[in-house]
């Protein structure tokens, strides 16, 4: 069986990991933390994620697992400390896909952003998100739908 | 999703983020390692903190703090018995005379030595302590004797106000004051007792301990391995529902129960303090009433400065004589039952007497000759006795 080292993974796909990250949160600083982080732990124990049947699905779980938790202490400190943290404009051409997959559910920003930015399949989908396979595919649908909606609307303002 | 696939391909070619350097993310890696060990180490403290905490607000639950002018009072009316106090109050029959012992090579460590086996739970200890606390104050200095507690709510004698022994510490130019706590008042399984153990004896202690006290009575004086108290020295009951500092009152008046009892047992105390002074004894010692102490303590019996009516029942006025009279044949039935009380033992082995008390009515008609208007005294007890062993807690009557 061959086995990626991780530097050849990492190089691969750190700035794949860091774009879908970024128009999953809408946040550049969420998404460096997060990539880092579940980068540092594939790292850390790469001989068992490399022998995964996608290590790249685990390590988008762990960076949105991360992320998300990061985005919750933010609000919490917002909340408890009344600090306002002002979002910096995503930089172009971040901006421009924001705008269209921002009023997505989260749910289905992630699923979109996985499939067609991370290129992950429907499998790996469901493992990185611990949902089954059919949701994956009816959550694809919906979001397709509703993109189409977006985009029609836009080209027609 | 054509157009989202060709942008984000412009996102991933032209990056915003720079790549961690491996060496960047086993840093990370490092610092998440440390950072978790120090939340779990964090964890545990506040866990630590917590049942410590709870620990103490439940020590502090069973033993109410007091507040520090009552502390203060107590010390100050304690360490301030004059001796003109202690003269008035002498040698009463209800206070039992220290033993007499004989030093041996085996105890030659507690020479010069003061030594106290006790308990905060014990209601005898609590007694013990007033009265030692008022015989030593005369030799030294105790500092941090501050920690107030009560006796067991449970025991004979409940709930006696005192102070433990544990923290303090006592300097005097004479001899050492060596006092052991053996446990709290707190209840707990396994404990000595089934209370909370605090101190353990010394190994000086302990041989004495054994030697001069094979039941394991506490509690255990040992004056200078000269003379031993085992148990109260009179009865704790004077101390029954009063605060520290109304005990602290009642040692500076001779005519008080508590003056009587705990002033009359550290006369005894002293007198076996002052064999250890060698020279340079304080003026105390050289008064009438240690002076009678230490006689008793050589012979063992009581001095002569002791009320003779306080052994034997006084003899009853005529009928017709002044009431005056039979006040003060009345006054003299009192001492006779107290001095009853402190020392009757049960005459069947197989009994103990918890317990004794010593009631009094003021008779509204005459009785047995006696007129109306006096003070009447006798004597109850509590006791136990093993299965199949009965009466044999009954008391003498005169």
């Amino acid at each position: 069986m061959f086995v990626e080292s991780f530097d050849a993974w990492y190089d691969r796909e750190h700035d794949r990991m860091i774009a879908t990250l970024l128009l999953t949160t809408g946040d550049l600083e969420l998404a460096v933390d997060g990539v880092d982080e579940a980068c540092s732990r594939a790292l850390e124990r790469w001989p068992r994620v490399s022998s995964m049947e996608s290590p790249s699905g685990w390590v988008y779980r762990v960076a949105m697992n991360h992320a998300s938790r990061l985005a919750r202490r933010r609000k919490t400190e917002e909340r408890l400390f009344r600090k306002l943290v002002p979002k910096p404009d995503l930089p172009a051409p971040a901006g421009e896909i924001w705008e269209l997959v921002a009023s997505l559910p989260l749910r289905q920003r992630q699923v979109v952003m996985l499939r067609y930015v991370a290129e992950l399949r429907e499998g790996e989908i469901s493992a990185a998100l611990g949902i089954s396979r059919g949701t994956v595919s009816s959550t694809l649908h919906d979001a397709r739908q509703r993109l189409g909606k977006l985009l029609t609307d836009n080209n027609e303002s | 999703m054509t157009e989202l696939a060709r942008l984000s391909q412009m996102l991933i070619d032209e990056s915003p983020a720079r790549r961690a350097s491996l060496d960047d993310l086993r840093s990370r890696s490092h610092k998440r390692h440390v950072r978790h060990w120090l939340q779990t180490v964090g964890a545990l403290v506040v866990v630590l903190a917590v049942a410590f905490g709870a620990v103490q607000t439940e020590h502090s639950a069973s033993t109410p703090p007091l507040p520090s002018t009552q502390l203060a009072s107590y010390y100050e009316a304690a360490v301030n018995v004059s001796n003109s106090t202690l003269a008035a109050v002498g040698l009463p029959p209800t206070v039992a005379i220290p033993s007499r012992v004989t030093p041996s090579r085996s105890t030659v460590a507690t020479n010069g030595v003061v030594s106290y086996v006790g308990a905060e739970y014990c209601p005898y200890c609590a007694f013990q302590r007033w009265a030692l606390l008022v015989a030593l104050s005369k030799f030294g200095t105790f500092t941090h004797l501050d920690n107030a507690i009560f006796s067991s709510s449970s025991d004979v004698y409940p709930h006696l106000a005192s102070w433990s022994f544990v923290g303090t510490t006592y300097s005097s130019k004479y001899f050492t004051f060596d006092p052991t706590e053996l446990t709290s008042s707190k209840r707990s399984r396994g404990g000595p007792g089934g209370f909370q153990r605090l101190q353990r004896m010394s190994a000086a202690q302990r041989v004495a301990f054994n030697k001069y006290n094979p039941q394991g009575s506490i509690p255990f004086i040992d004056v200078g391995n000269n003379y031993v108290t085992l148990g109260a020295s009179s009865s704790p009951s004077v101390l029954e529902g009063l605060s520290l500092s109304e005990i602290g009152s009642d040692l500076n008046r001779p005519s008080s129960a508590v003056a009587q009892a705990i002033d009359g047992s550290a006369n005894y105390l002293i007198a076996g303090l002052c064999t250890m002074t060698q020279t340079a004894a304080p003026a105390l010692c050289s008064t009438s009433a240690i002076r009678s102490a230490s006689r008793s303590l050589q012979t063992g019996t009581p001095s002569s400065t002791e009320s003779p009516s306080a052994t034997t029942y006084p003899v009853q006025p005529p009928t017709n004589a002044p009431l005056a009279v039979w006040k003060k044949w009345s006054v003299a039935e009192h001492r006779f039952w107290l001095h009853a009380a402190a020392t009757y033992r049960s005459p069947n082995s197989a009994c103990t007497v918890v317990k004794t008390f010593v009631t009094g009515r003021k008779l509204s008609k005459p009785l047995f000759g006696i007129p109306a208007g006096v003070w009447l005294w006798g004597m109850s007890l509590t006791g136990s006795c093993l299965p199949g062993h009965r009466g044999g807690l009954v008391a003498r009557t005169h």
